[in-house]
């Protein structure tokens, strides 16, 4: 599994932390699961899922079975990032190809239907959130994982 | 003289914005706005779940791929999109809200038509949106 929650703008010593703890955390998952950090071994959509757990928010993918459909979603845990608050940017790529993309101002969720899958491909949901409230906030998302 | 092969090169983001937004905009109701802004943008606003914006460009013209998927990608997102909305403003089941079971988005050619429609599948769809891509 890859992910990233982070900030760009207002790197505090409170987000230094807890991108530490993300980062340990990854290494700690990825050992566990036996993954390959970095060295691009990704885990599969098939049955469970992923769920991309970052310290800001949550990446869900889920296929149920080879060639099924496939549904996402991310859902934020800062309040920075709460429906109306923040600006999401999100593309959900097959592969290369972009199959979504949001632009909205509530937490995105979609599915991408059995017709646009390619088994053996890489599904990701990647983009950014921005708040639009106070102080500009900036988290990333990055959640993928192998189409069955 | 139309025959029945699409030249997919001369099928723009803009044609398909426009034919999405003229088609499917009558069947909301008041209280959701959809926009056209500029050629490729449709803009949906709904209290909730909020402001939604649709560029068809930035599926149908990516470098890579097929042409015809992005288009059919780019068709199916948006009315996904726009149940989507529907769904969460109304907390109904749309289209149909005599449904118990919520009808999925379709998108599919025939024949040189692109179709656009909500059903449990794409044969047994209701059709809302209907373009003539033949060349």
């Amino acid at each position: 599994m890859t992910s990233n929650w982070g900030r760009k703008s207002g790197v505090s010593s409170r987000v230094r932390y807890r991108r530490a703890i993300f980062a340990s955390s990854l290494l700690l998952v990825g050992l566990l699961n036996g993954a390959c950090i970095g060295g691009g071994s990704l885990p599969s959509c098939l049955g469970a899922g992923v769920s991309s757990d970052g310290p800001d928010g949550t990446v869900f993918i889920q296929q149920a079975y080879v060639g099924a459909d496939v549904p996402w979603g991310i859902s934020a845990k800062d309040p920075a990032f709460a429906d109306g608050r923040a600006n999401w940017d999100v593309d959900v790529l097959v592969g290369n190809q972009r199959v979504q993309h949001k632009g909205q101002d509530y937490a995105p969720h979609d599915y991408v239907p059995a017709q646009f899958i390619v088994s053996g491909e890489v599904f990701k949901v990647i983009g950014q959130v921005t708040s639009t409230s106070g102080q500009a906030v900036v988290g990333f998302i990055d959640g993928e994982c192998v189409l069955g | 003289m139309s025959g029945l092969t699409t030249d997919w090169d001369s099928v723009s983001a803009s044609v398909i914005a426009r034919a999405l937004f003229d088609q499917l905009r009558d069947l909301l109701p008041q209280d959701v706005s959809m926009v056209l802004d500029g050629d490729v943008r449709i803009v949906l606003s709904a209290d909730p779940p909020g402001r939604s914006v649709f560029d068809v460009a930035l599926i149908v013209d990516q470098e890579t791929g097929r042409r015809e998927d992005h288009v059919l990608a780019a068709v199916w997102g948006f009315v996904s999109s726009l149940q989507d909305v529907m769904v969460l403003h109304t907390r109904a089941p749309w289209p149909d809200p005599t449904k118990l079971n919520i009808d999925l988005p379709h998108a599919w050619f025939e024949n040189g038509f692109l179709y656009a429609g909500f059903g449990q599948t794409a044969a047994d769809s209701t059709t809302l949106v209907s373009m003539d891509l033949r060349s």
